[in-house]
């Protein structure tokens, strides 16, 4: 896996990035951060559950990002 | 029938819409993005049925593999071909390298190369990379959702499998 920049910013001015190279697409982003903010506001399952998990996944998948 | 079924005393629960609605407020939310993956049109639907098609196989996820994009002009050869884990030899060159990638997004997602990227950013675009990239991965998680929640296969013609304003198959 490389940690070069693959793709572009679409935001002028900015570095790329994980949400300016998202915003090439910019409704399926918000749909993307409408989700995935969900995952995070909602109250079934713990503050604690959902990083201890996050953090595990990108250990896992060895995402250093 | 999914194992959730057998904890509610709730009505049959079958499909994957009706395991996701056990939470309401994730199942429209979840139907708005992966329906904006359809719908938004930046890729071929042709295109994105190859992935979700071989990202189904490679999860071996029958659920998944049971659903049909009836309009997505693939043939009849192609999907069996698919099905039987092999690359159509039908393929355009784009896609190919496509395939190519979305055949380690499940499982070797560290080999993809900075090579097969560039390709795809000269034939697709950042643009439609970008759409690529946010496909892929959805099509990965549709499968791992339907295995773990033990969604049953159910064959199905549908026109796309999911669109904002339409049924999440």
């Amino acid at each position: 896996m490389s940690t070069k920049i693959r793709v572009s910013s679409a935001v002028p001015g900015k570095s790329a990035d994980f949400g300016t190279v998202l915003a090439h697409q910019p409704e399926m982003a918000s749909r993307f951060a409408d989700l995935y903010a969900h995952f995070w506001q909602q109250g079934r399952v713990s503050q604690r559950i959902k990083e201890i998990t996050r953090i595990r996944n990108a250990r896992i998948t060895d995402c250093g990002f | 029938m999914s194992w959730l079924a057998s904890r509610n005393d709730s009505p049959a629960i079958d499909g994957f819409e009706s395991v996701l609605g056990l939470c309401p407020e994730l199942l429209e939310r979840y139907r708005g993005f992966y329906g904006a993956i359809w719908d938004e049109g930046v890729l071929p639907a042709r295109l994105l049925e190859l992935c979700r098609l071989r990202i189904a196989r490679l999860n071996r996820c029958e659920a998944e593999s049971a659903i049909a994009h009836s309009e997505s002009g693939l043939t009849i050869a192609e999907r069996s071909s698919l099905s039987r884990g092999d690359i159509p030899d039908s393929m355009t060159d784009l896609e190919r390298r496509v395939l190519a990638v979305a055949s380690k997004v499940p499982f070797e997602i560290h080999d993809v190369g900075d090579d097969e990227i560039e390709a795809l950013c000269l034939g697709l675009g950042d643009d439609g990379l970008v759409a690529l990239m946010l496909a892929l991965p959805l099509f990965d998680a549709s499968c791992r959702l339907r295995l773990v929640l033990e969604v049953a296969p159910e064959a199905r013609n549908v026109d796309p499998p999911a669109s904002r304003t339409g049924t999440l198959y």
